[in-house]
C-alpha cells in the first residue's frame, strides 16, 4: 500500500465563486432572462438584445412565468430547463424586489449549476439581497450588473437610454472577449 | 435570545436588514421569554411593514425565515441558532 | 521557495499499477490508461521542476470553476507518466488555457469534438523533447504524449471534464487522451515561429482549440501558389465548423513540411501574403450547399461575391512548419468557432492575469 495525493480539487458547497466568463459571444446564444413584473426590464433586454445581435451573438429572450408572493415555481421547470440547454451564455433578471429578486437569483443560480457563464442583473437598492441569495445558493462571487434605483417608472425614452449606456459594463461583468 | 450590542449575533441580525428594508420592510429585534433556557438560541424578530408599498414584493413569509436564519448562522458562525419571524402576512399573527 | 505544504486529500492506496489504474478509474480521476500512482515524494519532485509555489494558482478551470494549483497540475502529471522536466510547459499550457479568450468553458462543454492543441516553441522543444520533425503530430517515441496527457488529466479531474455529464461532445476525439503536442521546426522554416509572431518569443507555448488533424497530400506540389490553394481549399470542407451559419469566425492552424515551406517563401516572399493566399481560397460556393442552408449563411451575411468564406480575415489562419522532409504532405487542424489562440511564455514572471488575447495579434 501506499499513500497518494488526489488529482481532484477539495470543493466546497459555498465557495463555487462566479462561474465562467463569457469569452467571444460572436455566434453564440445569449439567453435574456425577462420576469412578470418590470415593464423597464423588457425595454432594457429589448436594447441588450439588438446590442447582442450586433456584436454577433443571437439573442434568446425568455420570460419565467412565476408570480410574486408563495406562488409554486414548477409551472416554468420544463421550459427553463429546455431554454438552459439551448443557449450559450446567462443574462438573468431583475432583481428589483424581494420576490423577484428570489425568483430571479434561483433562475440564475440554475443557469450557473448548468455551467453557464451568468450575470445577474439587480437595481442597486437590491445588490444586498442579490448576493445573500446567490451566496446561498453556493455561488459567493456572483457576477452582478447594478441599474439604477428606480428603474421602474421611468419614461421609455430614459429606461432605454440607461439601457444603451449600461451595455459595455454588462460586458465587462461578463468578462465578454470581443 | 437577549441580542447584546457588539456581539456577532448583533451583527448578524443588523446585517439581515438588507434582506427587506429594499422593499421599505425592516426587522425589529424582540425579547423572547425571560428565564426560558429553551429559548436561548432562538433570535425573536418582527417584520415591520408599515413603510411597504408592495407586499407581495417582500419575500413571502416561509422563504422569509429560513434566508434569515442562513444569514444570521453563517455571519454568527452558529448552526445552533434558530429565527422566529413575527410576520403581520401569517393569518393567526405568528 | 518557502517549505512546500501539500494540501491535496491524501489516500491510501495498493501501490500496484493495475490495482491503482482500476481504483483510479472507479473514482473517475482515470482515462483507461495505466496511471502511475502520484505519491508526496513524486509530487514534491514534480513542484520543484516547475520551480513555482505549490500553492501558486494556474488560473481557473471550467465548467467546475476550480482554481488549478502547481500542486494539482504536478499530482495530474504524475498520474499521466509526463516528465518532471516538462512542468514549466504545462503550467504555461494551463495559464493560456485558462486565460478568458480561450473559453474552455465553451471547449469542455460543446458537442464539437475539440480539444487545447499545443504548439511548443523554442529551445524547450529540444530539451524535452517535443517532436517536430519526422511524425511531429504523433508516433515518435517520446514524452509529447505523457505530456498531453498530463493536461488532458488536469480537465478531467480539476476542470470537471467528463464525457457525458458535462461535455456534450458527440463523437469526442483521440486527442482527448493524450491531446495534441507539437514542437515547430523553427529552423527549417522561413518565417519566425508561431510565438514570435504572436509577441512571444524564446520558450513558448500556444493553445489553439482544434477539431483533430487531417492530412492533405499535393503528391506534384510544383510550386508554392498551388500548395496554398490545395491547402486553402481543403480547409473550406463544407463540414468545417465555421462554415456553419452560427460561427462568427475561427482560427485555423495548418502545418506546412519544411520542403513545402521553402517552395511557398520562394514564391511568395510575404507572410502576410501567404495568409491572403490561403484565406482566398478557403470558400465554397453558396449553392454547393444544400438548399436548406442556404437561407441561414445568407442572412449570417457569410456569403460574398456568391462564396461562403470559412475565416473572417486571413489573421485568422496560423501557419507552422513541421513534419519529415518526406515532401508531399501538409497537415489541417480546422479551428473551434468562436475562441482564440492564447500564447505564453514559459517563464512564469511574464504572466499578467489580466492580459487576454485580443483577436488583431499576428
Amino acid at each position: 500500500m501506499t499513500i497518494v495525493l488526489s488529482p481532484s480539487p477539495v470543493t466546497t458547497v459555498d465557495k463555487r465563486g462566479s462561474g465562467p466568463p463569457a469569452g467571444s459571444i460572436a455566434g453564440k446564444k445569449v439567453g435574456l432572462r425577462r420576469d412578470q413584473f418590470w415593464l423597464s426590464w423588457d425595454w432594457v433586454t429589448d436594447e441588450w438584445a439588438k446590442a447582442l445581435k450586433d456584436d454577433g451573438a443571437e439573442p434568446v429572450i425568455w420570460r419565467a412565468p412565476v408570480g410574486k408572493g408563495d406562488k409554486e415555481m414548477a409551472e416554468g421547470g420544463e421550459e427553463f430547463e429546455a431554454f438552459l440547454d439551448d443557449i450559450d451564455v446567462a443574462i438573468s433578471g431583475l432583481c428589483n424586489c424581494g420576490s423577484c429578486t428570489l425568483w430571479a437569483i434561483h433562475d440564475t443560480v440554475a443557469a450557473l449549476d448548468h455551467g453557464l457563464p451568468t450575470v445577474a442583473v439587480s437595481t442597486e437598492h437590491f445588490e444586498p439581497l442579490a448576493r445573500t441569495l446567490a451566496g446561498q445558493g453556493g455561488w459567493d462571487d456572483l457576477r452582478l450588473k447594478l441599474m439604477p434605483y428606480p428603474l421602474e417608472g421611468r419614461p421609455e425614452d430614459e429606461v432605454r437610454a440607461i439601457a444603451r449606456e449600461h451595455y459595455p459594463e454588462l460586458l465587462e461583468v461578463l468578462e465578454v472577449v470581443r | 435570545m437577549d441580542v447584546q450590542q457588539g456581539t456577532p449575533i448583533a451583527s448578524a441580525v443588523a446585517e439581515v436588514q438588507m434582506l427587506v428594508q429594499g422593499d421599505g420592510a425592516r426587522f425589529d429585534w424582540v425579547p423572547g421569554p425571560a428565564d426560558d433556557p429553551a429559548d436561548d438560541k432562538v433570535v425573536h424578530l418582527r417584520l415591520d411593514l408599515t413603510e411597504v408599498g408592495c407586499l407581495d414584493c417582500v419575500l413571502p413569509p416561509g422563504m422569509l425565515v429560513d434566508i434569515v436564519q442562513t444569514s444570521i448562522r453563517r455571519t454568527a458562525d452558529d448552526d445552533s441558532i434558530s429565527v422566529e419571524i413575527d410576520d403581520p402576512r401569517n393569518a393567526d399573527g405568528s | 521557495m518557502s517549505e512546500l505544504t501539500l494540501t491535496a486529500e491524501r489516500i491510501d492506496v495498493d501501490d500496484d499499477i493495475r490495482a491503482f489504474t482500476e481504483f483510479a478509474i472507479e473514482r473517475g480521476w482515470g482515462d483507461g490508461l495505466p496511471v502511475v500512482p502520484p505519491t508526496e515524494a513524486l509530487v514534491t519532485e514534480f513542484i520543484a521542476a516547475s520551480g513555482l509555489e505549490s500553492t501558486r494558482s494556474l488560473g481557473r478551470l471550467f465548467p467546475s470553476g476550480a482554481d488549478c494549483t502547481v500542486e494539482l497540475l504536478a499530482i495530474n502529471a504524475v498520474m499521466a507518466g509526463a516528465p518532471a522536466s516538462s512542468m514549466p510547459l504545462l503550467a504555461a499550457a494551463v495559464s493560456a488555457a485558462a486565460d478568458p479568450a480561450f473559453d474552455l468553458a465553451g471547449i469542455n462543454a460543446t458537442t464539437a469534438s475539440v480539444v487545447p492543441a499545443l504548439v511548443v516553441n523554442g529551445d524547450v522543444r529540444n530539451e524535452l523533447p517535443i517532436p517536430y520533425q519526422h511524425s511531429a503530430l504523433g508516433g515518435m517515441a517520446g514524452p509529447a504524449p505523457a505530456i498531453g496527457r498530463a493536461l488532458r488529466l488536469v480537465i478531467r479531474n480539476v476542470a470537471g471534464q467528463v464525457a457525458g455529464k458535462t461535455s456534450e461532445s458527440v463523437f469526442g476525439q483521440p486527442g482527448r487522451v493524450t491531446g495534441v503536442v507539437v514542437g515547430e521546426w523553427e529552423e527549417r522554416s522561413p518565417w519566425p515561429g508561431l510565438a514570435e509572431r504572436r509577441g512571444v518569443t524564446g520558450d513558448a507555448v500556444t493553445v489553439l482549440g482544434v477539431l483533430g488533424s487531417a492530412n492533405v497530400l499535393d503528391s506534384i506540389g510544383t510550386n508554392g501558389f498551388e500548395i496554398l490553394e490545395v491547402m486553402g481549399k481543403s480547409l473550406a470542407f463544407m463540414g468545417n465548423n465555421n462554415m456553419d451559419h452560427s460561427s462568427q469566425f475561427a482560427t485555423q492552424l495548418m502545418a506546412l513540411n519544411p520542403i513545402w515551406a521553402d517552395k511557398v517563401a520562394a514564391d511568395v516572399p510575404r507572410f502576410e501574403d501567404v495568409l491572403q493566399i490561403v484565406f482566398d481560397h478557403a470558400t465554397l460556393p453558396i449553392d454547393w450547399f444544400p438548399t436548406s442552408l442556404q437561407p441561414a449563411l445568407e442572412e449570417a451575411g457569410d456569403v460574398k461575391d456568391g462564396k461562403v468564406w470559412l475565416m473572417d480575415s486571413p489573421d485568422d489562419l496560423n501557419i507552422i512548419v513541421c513534419g519529415g522532409s518526406g515532401n508531399l504532405h501538409g497537415t489541417m487542424l480546422p479551428g473551434m468557432s468562436n475562441m482564440l489562440p492564447v500564447t505564453r511564455s514559459l517563464d512564469a514572471s511574464t504572466w499578467d492575469p489580466n492580459t487576454t488575447a485580443r483577436r488583431d495579434v499576428a
